[in-house]
């Protein structure tokens, strides 16, 4: 870390300057690079998946960089070309991310603000400690505020490389070669250094003819230097539109309206409110599809290998089961319970790109295996899905306990919870079995209690005993509903916990950091709103 | 016909107790909250601390056992069974015949791993997880494994573990289990008569973070050179000569110059830097940028004696060898002195004229042939160092002398010995996995081995609990198929 910090501090000195105007009149459409293919991440990609991917680490958010000094939101590709052809002044701009509170209060930094510019940061020496604290300890997991440190110091890193142009890996091996591509100023080919000289004039200059001119020529000597290393156009643009469209935010937009309309409908379903539910709830779904389609198609595997990917699966298949089991039974209640959950998740993985990163990134290597992702996976991203959708009727049953002061309230809803149980119960125990097959092959044992493992094992023993517990009549249609909603922390532990809070097994692909806090929240908010529900619901003293 | 559970008498009276489903509801609470502390356990220390307490701790087999029982006796309390009870006797049967399965395979499986190493003699040994300690009789030679594994029962001085040793009177006597031992040489006077001329150099430079010291003794093969990093080496010699050294592009070689003075070369890229005489507390430059060397001491009679030192439990001091510290005690009850053991090594153990090698570390296992690793590679994603895949070439053979059967192994795709579907369907064959490797050496990998004889119970169980689950539910589902729901859905 002091390795990479201490000649980003003195390339700081180099780069100061006066900030260039970012305006969308100000400087040329970026558009004729938006589909020019770079090597990053173990993969070839579209320039706008690049800049979107790197705006995202430095400043958290997606599609567009927030400059915190005027508070202007630069679309991330152009920010990545200004970057790069006229890096004056970037260190003096409010763009680089700090979100730890605890951080902010060591670095002394004002908590209300959430972007700080580089040079503010790399004046404070705090971090730079804190940071080698998080990078010494040898395998050890570093505490919090270290790695928050190291986190902003990468970010501040980052911001040079991109000055720098340090990752830009435009050029292709020669014709021939494989592997590494290279900068444009690294490639050894005078008309691709020369270009990239074109570009910058052009760029600085606002002469929107000249850079489309130099544009051209990048694109068309890059592919003329190794045709054979060029990924297909077709795919490049594919991805583009992917980033360009949103068919996740689409999908939640139809969700949200969805739900507003099912809920206005009242009872019934042949009114024109409900059936306008019915065709915004598809309307969502095809949304999703493209959007899964396009992301199978661009990695060429199943759509389910990260938090994000099985995040938006879980809306994706809450919403097809309430589809699903609305038009078999014909019944009220699973769309109007599916849609809110559906839009509250696909919000959640819009909102945190930090945290639920939708980057397209290689896999690790037992990951890569299209047979399991698709049968293990999706069928325990389903599971949850499934009882997440129980859990949302769950909520149902006990917000008409709570106004109707029964809790014999509910009706139908209650056999509606049931059914979401069973689907995600059979799932959970196929899902849970398939994985020690899986695991039989690639690690070589059917079950070894790795903490995920142990604890989709867990989720199916709780749900067992939410089950069995009504045979025996310990708890009945309320109680039922109570325990969807207990029942659903041991999935979020098993799915979010295992690798966000415990950070121990053979899982170690999917581990991440935060959002501990808000996992308490919710459980403490269920835990709030199922005693508000009891009690209101209580029988009457005879 | 009335169901067993319905019926009178002793019989029937056991069966529905132990076939409730209240202790059903017991069992499963109770293992759901105990595999809970285990993965937070396993979280808090580490893995096996998880195995010790509950995953491999006798009160959860038992568990499981009971849980078992009480799925038997739940599904024979149901007799005669009915079609209505299909999905019911399917599940408890699967997973009763999947924990059969698990059984069978922890009883009587083998399980280990195969460090292999291009161009190295086949193994016909595999090392499990559980370590042991070892020793060897002094009569026969013979190895003998003490059936002890200290990182499962920890030894303290107030409750050491006493171990009979074979084919002699003796007792080891192990009181005290380290994770994190360091261990360093020292150089000491030899007894008289005894040692070589021994030397303590220092080396600095300010791009050190602290200095390099090395203790040499003249004509020890371990101790006369010092190589750091194969970047530079420091070789004690007879005498010095004009050949340039092959140890390290930077070398430092010394010689004693007589009247407690030491003559050095240091030579760079084969070439010599700086020669001359210096004696003992006095610097001087090696001619390597700003390299300082100083003669700390120098001993005309020493030897090399290993230090070990126990290292708390903390991240600095991750990698560095555990150890236990054992002693011999005799039959009068007179006790040697103690030393430690440390992991993957023998150590000579004396008491009185007695004396044991005793070793400690992992339990090996023999395999009914050999294996040889024929090559090894590692894919990268491009542009990047990250794998992609482990690629591995195996040759199986009965006997190492012949030339026998080559399989490759990837990830998600392992290698099996005997081959054959039906051997591999019942579990009766050895299976290969990649489990780990060395990012630094390419020729060396690290396999899990398996062999299962549990397998097709496992197979077998995990289909009839689907199965059941699926059945129960369709039943039920048909039986209320949301009978209320349709009714309100109809009404506008």
């Amino acid at each position: 870390m002091k390795r990479l910090l201490l000649p980003a501090l003195a390339f700081l000195t180099g780069m100061a300057g006066f900030p260039p105007n970012l305006s969308a009149a100000a400087r040329p459409d970026p558009a004729a690079l938006r589909d020019l293919p770079v090597q990053d991440g173990g993969r070839r990609k579209p320039l706008l998946a690049f800049a979107q991917e790197q705006m995202r680490a430095l400043n958290g958010r997606l599609g567009a960089l927030k400059d915190g000094t005027d508070g202007a939101r630069i679309p991330a590709l152009t920010a990545l070309l200004s970057l790069w052809l006229e890096p004056e002044g970037w260190n003096e701009r409010r763009v680089v991310l700090v979100d730890d509170v605890p951080l902010k209060k060591a670095l002394g930094l004002p908590e209300t603000e959430r972007l700080f510019s580089a040079k503010d940061l790399i004046g404070r020496p705090a971090l730079m400690t804190l940071a080698r604290e998080a990078s010494s300890g040898a395998g050890a997991k570093p505490p919090p505020l270290a790695r928050a440190a190291q986190t902003v110091a990468e970010r501040v890193i980052l911001l040079q490389t991109l000055m720098i142009g340090k990752t830009l890996a435009l050029a292709p091996p020669a014709a021939g070669g494989e592997g590494k591509w290279t900068t444009l100023e690294a490639s050894g080919d005078a008309v691709l250094v020369e270009t990239r000289q074109r570009l910058a004039e052009a760029w600085r200059a606002n002469d929107a003819a000249a850079f489309a001119a130099a544009a051209a020529t990048l694109k068309e000597r890059t592919r003329a230097r190794n045709p054979a290393a060029m990924p297909e156009a077709w795919r490049l643009r594919l991805e583009s539109l992917y980033l360009k469209g949103h068919p996740f935010r689409a999908a939640w937009i139809c969700c949200v309206l969805a739900a507003f309309l099912l809920a206005m409908s009242h009872r019934g379903t042949r009114g024109l409110g409900y059936r306008a539910g019915w065709a915004l709830s598809v309307a969502a779904l095809l949304f999703q599809a493209v959007g899964f389609t396009i992301r199978s198609i661009v990695t060429g595997r199943a759509p389910v290998t990260n938090m994000y990917e099985t995040v938006v699966w879980l809306a994706f298949a809450a919403l097809a089961i309430a589809v699903f089991l609305e038009a078999r039974h014909r019944a009220r209640g699973f769309l109007l319970a599916s849609t809110p959950l559906a839009a509250a998740v696909l919000l959640l993985a819009d909102l945190l790109p930090t945290a639920l990163d939708s980057s397209l990134h290689p896999l690790v290597p037992v990951l890569r295996s299209n047979f399991w992702l698709a049968t293990h996976v999706i069928t325990i991203t389903t599971s949850y899905a499934s009882l997440a959708l129980a859990l949302a009727l769950a909520h149902g049953v006990l917000w008409k306990a709570l106004r109707e002061r029964s809790r014999t309230a509910g009706g139908s809803l209650h056999g509606y919870v049931d059914r979401a149980l069973q689907i995600g119960v059979l799932l959970l125990a196929a899902g849970t079995i398939l994985g020690g097959v899986w695991a039989n092959y690639s690690w070589g044992r059917f079950w070894g209690w790795d903490p995920k493992e142990t604890w989709a094992l867990i989720a199916l023993l709780t749900y067992l005993f939410l089950l069995h517990g009504r045979l025996v009549r310990w708890w009945a249609g309320f109680g039922v509903a109570v325990g969807a909603i207990l029942g659903f922390q041991s999935v979020i532990m098993a799915w979010y916990g295992v690798n966000f809070v415990l950070g121990v097994g053979l899982h170690s692909y999917g581990f991440g950091s935060g959002g501990i806090r808000w996992a308490l929240l919710f459980l403490a908010a269920e835990c709030a709103f199922i005693a508000w529900a009891s009690w209101r619901s209580r029988p009457a003293r005879t | 016909m009335t169901e067993l559970r319905h019926r009178e008498g002793f019989f029937p009276q056991l069966v529905r107790s132990l076939g409730s489903i209240e202790l059903a509801m017991l069992l499963l609470g109770v293992l759901a909250v105990g595999c809970a502390i285990a993965t937070f356990a396993e979280s808090r220390f580490d893995a096996r601390a998880a195995q010790i307490w509950i995953y491999d701790a006798p009160w959860f087999h038992a568990w499981l056992l009971l849980l078992c029982l009480n799925l038997f006796f739940a599904t024979v309390s149901r007799w005669p069974w009915q079609k209505r009870h299909a999905g019911f006797v399917i599940t408890h049967a699967g997973i009763i015949t999947l924990l059969a399965g698990a059984w069978i395979g922890r009883a009587f499986g083998v399980e280990g791993f195969a460090e292999l190493r291009k161009g190295e003699m086949p193994i016909n040994r595999l090392v499990t997880g559980e370590m042991t300690v070892l020793a060897r009789s002094p009569k026969t030679g013979t190895v003998y494994s003490l059936e002890y594994d200290p990182t499962a029962k920890k030894p303290t001085e107030r409750r050491p573990r006493k171990l009979a040793l074979p084919e002699t009177d003796l007792r080891l006597v192990v009181d005290r289990y380290a994770e994190h031992l360091d261990l360093s040489v020292e150089l000491v006077p030899a007894p008289a008569g005894q040692g070589a001329p021994g030397l303590v150099v220092r080396l600095k430079s300010g791009m050190l973070p602290q200095p390099i010291e090395a203790s040499l003794l003249l004509g020890d093969p371990e101790h006369a050179v010092f190589n750091f990093f194969g970047m530079g080496a420091i070789l004690w010699v007879e005498k010095l000569v004009k050949t340039p050294p092959t140890e390290a592009p930077l070398t430092l070689r010394l010689a004693s110059a007589g009247g407690g003075k030491i003559a050095w070369q240091s030579w760079r890229s084969g070439k010599l830097a700086n020669q001359g005489v210096a004696s003992e507390g006095k610097s001087f430059a090696t001619g390597w940028a700003d390299w300082q060397a100083e003669i700390l001491r120098l001993l005309p009679s020493a030897q090399i004696e290993e230090r070990v030192r126990e290292m708390p439990s903390d991240a600095a001091h991750a990698g560095t060898p555990a150890g236990l510290r054992a002693r011999l005690v005799e039959p009068s009850g007179k006790s040697g002195a103690p030393a430690w053991v440390l992991d993957g090594r023998w150590r000579d153990l004396e008491a009185g004229t007695n004396v044991i090698t005793v070793g400690f570390g992992g339990r090996t296992r023999g395999l009914p042939f050999w294996v040889g690793l024929e090559s090894f590679s590692v894919p990268r994603a491009e542009g990047t160092d990250r794998p992609e895949n482990f690629i591995s070439t195996l040759r199986f053979m009965d006997d190492p002398h012949q030339p026998g059967y080559s399989a490759r192994i990837e990830m998600n795709h392992p290698a099996e010995y005997p081959a054959g579907w039906w051997r591999s369907a019942l579990g009766l064959n050895y299976k290969f996995s990649q489990s780990s490797w060395d990012p630094d050496d390419l020729d060396r990998t690290t396999l899990q081995v398996l062999r299962d004889p549990g397998w097709p119970l496992k197979w077998i169980g995990s289909i009839l609990v689907v199965a059941g689950i699926f059945i129960v539910f369709a039943v039920r589902g048909q039986r209320a198929d949301l009978a209320t729901a349709q009714t309100q859905i109809s009404k506008p």
